[in-house]
C-alpha cells in the first residue's frame, strides 16, 4: 500500500510574477520602440523577481504558541507566538483570533527566531479556549507562497481570583476533634467553660487549687480538711466543614438581553459563574486558612464533588474544581440532594433562576445543616434594553424575590456578591458577619 | 360656539396617530442593542509596525509622481489616476500592469532621450511602486505590517537600482549619440554592472545564513 505523500508545500506567488512579467514586456516594448529607458524601467522588475526566485524558500518556518496563562500581574491572558525560521521565508502574514475577541492581522518578518506575545482580556475565568491563528509563510517579495495553515485553540485554565474574608459564620454543630474554632463540647481546649468537681478521667493539671480551698469549710464534711477537688473545664476546639456548592447550570452576564438570545457574553464582562468562582474560592481561602476543612459539589455534574479536607494544597484543588465548572448541556434532574457531612455548613452559590437550588438549599436546612445562600448574579445593565426585555428582566427578578423570601422562610441565609471590586466582598462579609453574630448571640 | 382646540394631542385623531406611532416605535425599537458594544482586540506584542493603508497611500503617492512626470495633458491625467486607483484597489492582476504599461507607453512617446533625474525618478519610482504594491497585496487595509518586513525588499531594491541606474545612464548616453568618446561609456557600464554584481553576491551570501542555526 502506498501512502500519499504531501505535495510541494510552495507554490509560485502570482503579484511578484505578474510584476515580472509586466517587467518584461516593458524590456521587449522598449527594445522593439528602441527606447532605452523603457527598457530600464521593466529591467528592475525583471532583475527582481529573478533575484526573489534564486532565494525562494526551502523548508518551511515552524509556528507554535507556548507558555499560554493568566499573568496576574497584567490582568490578562499571554501565550508567546513563537516562529522558528527555515531557509528562505522572508515572511509570514498571520490572523491571531481568540474567542470572543476581534482577530488581529499582521505581517512579520520570519527570517530570525520570533517570539510575539499575545494577550486577552483576562476578565473571565475558568477553562478558555484562546488563541487561533491561521498562518501564510512567503518567500522574498512573494515569489512563492506556502500553503495557509492553521493552529489553536490553546486551552487556558484562569483560575478565580480570592478575596480576603473577614469573620466567617460557622456551622451549628462543630464535629471535629480538633481545630480553630471553640465546640460545644467539653474538653482540652482554651475558652473557659466551668468549674466542676474532679471526676475520674478528669487531668491532675486540671485542678483549680484556689477554687479548691476556697471551698474548705463551705462542703458538706470539709471542716477538718480537702475533701473535694475542683477543676477548670474548658470547651473542646474544633473544625467546620463547609461545603460550597456550585451552580454551574447556567452562566449568565450583565446584558440581560443575551440571558436567552444565545449570543456570546461580551469577555471584559464577569458572568454569573466568574463571580460564583470568585466568592466560592475567597471563603474556600478563608475557611482554609482558618484550619477548616472545605468541599466543593458541582450541580451541573453529579459526578463531580471534591470531599471535604483541609490544607494548603487543598485550596489549590478546590479552585481548580471552581475552574472546571462549566455549563455542559442540558443537566440530569435531581431526585433528591447531595449527601454532605452531618453539621456541614453549606454554601450555595447560584443565580436561582430556576427552583432547583431554592428546594436543595430548603432541604439541606430541614435536614439540620445551616445554609448560606449567595446571589452571583451580575449587576444588570438595563439601560439599553427594549421595553419587552425590561419586562421579562422583571418578570424573571419578581420570580427570584420570591425564591429568596421562601429560603429565608425556610432557615437559610440570603447573602449577595457583587462583582464591583470591594463591593462583593465586603457586602458578602457584613451579611455573613452579621449572620455570625446572630448566631453567636443564640449559642 | 365652537372653540377650536389648540392642543393637537387632545384632539382624538391626533392621538391615535400618536399612540400608533409610540406603539411602532416600542415594537420596532432603533435604539442600539448593547451587544452592538464592540468586541476587544486581540493583543498582539510586535515590533514597530504601519498599517497595510499607509503603504497603500505611499504607493499611490510614488505612483502620482511618476504620472506628473510623464503625463502632459488632462485625460492623460484622468486615465493614469484611473489606473492608479484600480491599482490601489486591486494591487493583483491587470491594474498594476496596466499602469506599468501606460507608463512605459508613455515615456516611449515622451522625447526624453538624454538620462535626467527624470529618466532616473521614472526607474525608481515604478520600482517602487512595484515593491510596496508587491508586500501588501492580498492584505486588508488594517493589517499591521512589521517595519522589519521592508528591510529585506529595501536591500535588493538599492543593489538593483545600483545596477540599474548606471545602465540606464551608459544606454541612454548611447544613444542619444553625444559622446566624444564611444567606448567609454560601454567600459563604465560593463564596470558597473561587475562592480554591483560582486555586491549582490554579497548581498545574497548574507541572505542565505539566515536561518535555525543563528
Amino acid at each position: 500500500m502506498t501512502v500519499p505523500r504531501p505535495g510541494p508545500p510552495w507554490r509560485a506567488g502570482g503579484v511578484a510574477l505578474s510584476w515580472g512579467v509586466t517587467g518584461l514586456a516593458l524590456v521587449l516594448l522598449g527594445l522593439l520602440a528602441g527606447r532605452p529607458l523603457v527598457v530600464t524601467l521593466g529591467m528592475p522588475l525583471v532583475i527582481g523577481m529573478a533575484w526573489s526566485w534564486s532565494l525562494r524558500p526551502t523548508g518551511v518556518a515552524g509556528v507554535s504558541v507556548a507558555d499560554s496563562r493568566y499573568r496576574s500581574e497584567t490582568g490578562r491572558v499571554e501565550g508567546d507566538l513563537q516562529i522558528v525560521p527555515a531557509q528562505g521565508v522572508a515572511t509570514t502574514n498571520l490572523r491571531i483570533g481568540s474567542s470572543a475577541h476581534r482577530h488581529v492581522d499582521v505581517v512579520v518578518d520570519s527570517t530570525m527566531h520570533r517570539a510575539l506575545r499575545l494577550s486577552v482580556s483576562g476578565s473571565r475565568t475558568g477553562r478558555r479556549s484562546v488563541f487561533t491563528a491561521a498562518y501564510l509563510q512567503s518567500g522574498p517579495d512573494q515569489i512563492t507562497r506556502a500553503d495557509p495553515d492553521s493552529l489553536g485553540p490553546i486551552d487556558v485554565t484562569v483560575l478565580p481570583r480570592t478575596v480576603p474574608l473577614g469573620r466567617l459564620p460557622l456551622p451549628f454543630r462543630l464535629q471535629g476533634l480538633t481545630g480553630a474554632h471553640n465546640s460545644r463540647r467539653i474538653g482540652d481546649g482554651g475558652e473557659f467553660h466551668d468549674i466542676s468537681l474532679f471526676a475520674p478521667g478528669d487531668r491532675l493539671r486540671r485542678i483549680d487549687w484556689r477554687v479548691t480551698a476556697r471551698r474548705v469549710g463551705q462542703d458538706p464534711g470539709s471542716a477538718s480538711g480537702i475533701t473535694q477537688l475542683y477543676v477548670r473545664r474548658s470547651h473542646a476546639t474544633a473544625d467546620a466543614v463547609v461545603i460550597l456548592v456550585i451552580d454551574s447550570r447556567d452562566e449568565i452576564g450583565p446584558d440581560v438581553a443575551t440571558w436567552a438570545s444565545g449570543r456570546p457574553v461580551h469577555p471584559e464582562d464577569p458572568t454569573s459563574l466568574d463571580i460564583a468562582r470568585e466568592a466560592a474560592g475567597s471563603l474556600a481561602r478563608t475557611y482554609l486558612e482558618s484550619g477548616d476543612r472545605v468541599g466543593v459539589i458541582d450541580l451541573g455534574r453529579a459526578s463531580r464533588a471534591l470531599r471535604p479536607a483541609g490544607g494548603r494544597r487543598h485550596l489549590q484543588r478546590v479552585l481548580h474544581q471552581l475552574a472546571g465548572a462549566n455549563p455542559e448541556g442540558e443537566p440530569a434532574r435531581r431526585v433528591r440532594a447531595p449527601q454532605v457531612p452531618s453539621g456541614a455548613m453549606i454554601v450555595v452559590f447560584s443565580t436561582f433562576l430556576d427552583d432547583e437550588p431554592m428546594k436543595l438549599g430548603e432541604m439541606w436546612r430541614a435536614a439540620g445543616h445551616r445554609v448560606l445562600a449567595v446571589d452571583v448574579i451580575p449587576r444588570p445593565d438595563l439601560d439599553r434594553l427594549r421595553p419587552r426585555e425590561q419586562l421579562a428582566y422583571r418578570i424573571i427578578e419578581l420570580e427570584r424575590q420570591d425564591r429568596f423570601w421562601q429560603l429565608t422562610g425556610a432557615g437559610v441565609e440570603v447573602v449577595p456578591w457583587s462583582a464591583t471590586e470591594g463591593v462583593g466582598a465586603s457586602a458578602l462579609v457584613h451579611g455573613l458577619a452579621t449572620s455570625a453574630r446572630r448566631r453567636d448571640g443564640r449559642r | 360656539m365652537t372653540v377650536a382646540d389648540s392642543n393637537v394631542t387632545r384632539s382624538t385623531g391626533w392621538r391615535r396617530v400618536i399612540e400608533t406611532g409610540s406603539r411602532l416605535i416600542r415594537t420596532f425599537d432603533f435604539r442600539e442593542p448593547s451587544w452592538v458594544r464592540p468586541l476587544p482586540r486581540v493583543g498582539v506584542q510586535m515590533g514597530r509596525w504601519v498599517p497595510a493603508w499607509v503603504v497603500h497611500l505611499v504607493a499611490g503617492a510614488v505612483a502620482v509622481g511618476c504620472i506628473a512626470m510623464v503625463a502632459s495633458s488632462r485625460p492623460q491625467w484622468v486615465l493614469a489616476s484611473i489606473l492608479v486607483v484600480l491599482m490601489l484597489v486591486r494591487p493583483v492582476g491587470a491594474p498594476p500592469a496596466l499602469f506599468a504599461l501606460w507608463l512605459g507607453l508613455q515615456v516611449a512617446a515622451s522625447d526624453v532621450t538624454a538620462y535626467s533625474l527624470q529618466a532616473a525618478g521614472l526607474v525608481f519610482g515604478l520600482h517602487l511602486v512595484a515593491v510596496l504594491l508587491i508586500v501588501v497585496a492580498d492584505l486588508r487595509p488594517g493589517t499591521r505590517i512589521e517595519v522589519r518586513v521592508f528591510a529585506g525588499p529595501a536591500r535588493r531594491m538599492l543593489v538593483i537600482q545600483a545596477i540599474v541606474q548606471p545602465v540606464t545612464w551608459a544606454t541612454m548616453t548611447l544613444a542619444s549619440g553625444d559622446v566624444t568618446v564611444r567606448w567609454l561609456p560601454i567600459v563604465a557600464a560593463f564596470g558597473v554592472v561587475v562592480a554591483s554584481w560582486i555586491l549582490v553576491r554579497r548581498v545574497v551570501g548574507t541572505d542565505e545564513g539566515s536561518g535555525p542555526a543563528q
